[in-house]
């Protein structure tokens, strides 16, 4: 991975955000700063929970969990629109994160009885069932990676921030998920015909390995 | 290596609509924790409310501490407040011996006044002779010694300027006591070293077993015998006796267990 480890340029050069305008009404609870951000954040949101999670539901929860979180910290938040963002996805990781440890505690729960692909039919977010069944076997922490980057645009320092880790960890884990992701692709569109191969059992075993990685 | 991994996510979108109902129930669920009373260190807590605890107890020290030396200046020794008395003297008049000294024996006097007696007083005298020491303020010995003399407190520190008049008073108190049996051995001992009160009440409870024949006597007639036979040998017998009988002393006996625990 030939990037350079350089603060994030985002840093650096101050890149105005849509969200900076909401943060002073934020930090004073402000109830119309708060339902503007949900506007503007709850649909990116509820994306990355639910493909973390396949599961509208406890991706719903997830999202309104850190909105709460939000609204009880609001004074003492610090910084700009983007850091702002960051913040809720740090949030709803740690709802995601609840919600696995959940089902490992409970792994006979809906979870198991849920049908193959209901996540996308349900959402309607563009993505091939090949890609979400790929994104399924990784863990929870790969996928988070690959969705914030490839998906949400975050880079790598960011990233670091919202998984809690350094930025050489996430690049390391974020190579040997792709790495993942394109053996099972290729294996895939090869037999493309019995996507399930890569099946809901393989997400339950890989969420104990949360940590991994 | 990136490039192709983001073909994969092409036309993958970053958000999915969230519904007019599922809007609704969150935005409510946000206002009514922004509407809540906030928890704990929350805005608009001043600094002094919140640490509202610790000042009270601050205030209350600061304020307690220049009233507790007020109140300690009258205190005697064997009393609460008597520490900081001294606490406050070290702090307030450490150049000058000579008023720590008056104050002693200020203190002594008074002790001696309302009949104080035993180790408070004893630990005064200590105090007032080394305070005394400590200074040239040898106009007030007398005082001390007074007062000494009359506790029955052997005098350690100065030999030289014992009065007569104690060493005659412990010397009739032995003397009264060690004459009631009638033995020949302890009444020349003590008239020998008469001349010094200390040496002459230590020798007579220390060197021969004359006093503690006498103690048997006093108290246990069938020992008598026993002892004057053998001397040396039921020597620490009749010590050991002695003790035991001192443990349940009254009045009568102080002159002797106070020599007892000096030698």
């Amino acid at each position: 991975m030939g990037r350079p480890r350089w603060p994030s340029l985002r840093r650096v050069i101050s890149v105005p955000d849509p969200l900076d305008h909401l943060v002073s009404g934020i930090r004073e609870r402000d109830d119309q700063a708060f339902a503007d951000l949900y506007d503007a954040m709850a649909g990116p949101l509820l994306a990355f929970a639910g493909r973390m999670l396949r599961d509208r539901g406890a991706a719903e929860d997830a999202v309104q969990q850190a909105f709460l979180e939000l609204a009880r910290a609001s004074h003492r938040f610090e910084g700009d629109g983007r850091s702002l963002r960051s913040w809720l996805y740090r949030a709803v990781r740690f709802g995601v994160l609840d919600e696995v440890r959940r089902r490992r505690r409970h792994p006979e729960e809906p979870h198991e009885r849920m049908p193959d692909r209901p996540f996308a039919e349900a959402f309607d977010d563009g993505m091939s069932p090949q890609l979400e069944s790929a994104l399924a076997a990784l863990s929870p922490r790969q996928r988070a990676i690959v969705l914030l980057r490839h998906v949400h645009g975050f880079d790598g320092a960011e990233i670091a921030e919202i998984l809690g880790s350094n930025r050489a960890a996430v690049y390391a884990a974020g190579s040997r998920a792709e790495a993942t992701l394109r053996r099972l692709l290729d294996g895939a569109v090869e037999s493309a015909s019995s996507p399930a191969s890569v099946s809901v059992e393989a997400d339950v075993i890989d969420l104990g390995g949360a940590r991994e990685g | 290596m990136k490039g192709d991994v983001d073909k994969l996510f092409d036309g993958v979108r970053a958000e999915v609509s969230v519904p007019e109902s599922l809007r609704d129930r969150h935005l409510a669920a946000i206002r009514r924790e922004l509407n809540a009373p906030p928890v704990g260190a929350a805005r608009g807590v001043s600094w002094f409310v919140r640490h509202r605890a610790a000042l009270a107890w601050l205030t209350t020290g600061i304020t307690a501490m220049p009233v507790a030396a007020v109140a300690s200046q009258d205190a005697l020794p064997g009393e609460v407040l008597y520490p900081v008395k001294r606490a406050v003297e070290v702090v307030a008049e450490p150049f000058y011996p000579r008023i720590q000294a008056e104050h002693r024996v200020a203190e002594l006097e008074r002790l001696a006044a309302e009949g104080v007696e035993g180790d408070v007083i004893e630990e005064a005298i200590e105090a007032a002779r080394a305070a005394v020491a400590e200074t040239r303020a040898d106009d007030l010995i007398p005082r001390i010694d007074e007062i000494a003399g009359a506790a029955y407190v052997d005098d350690d520190d100065d030999d030289d300027d014992t009065p007569p008049a104690t060493a005659a008073v412990v010397e009739e108190e032995d003397g009264s006591e060690v004459a009631e049996p009638s033995t020949t051995t302890s009444m020349p001992a003590s008239e020998e070293d008469s001349d010094d009160d200390r040496d002459g009440r230590d020798d007579d409870d220390r060197d021969d077993d004359g006093t503690d024949d006498d103690q048997n006597d006093d108290r246990d007639d069938s020992n008598d015998h026993d002892d004057d036979s053998s001397e040396d040998d039921d020597d620490s017998n009749g010590k050991k006796d002695e003790k035991k009988k001192d443990d349940s002393d009254d009045g009568s006996d102080d002159g002797d267990s106070d020599g007892d625990d000096g030698s």
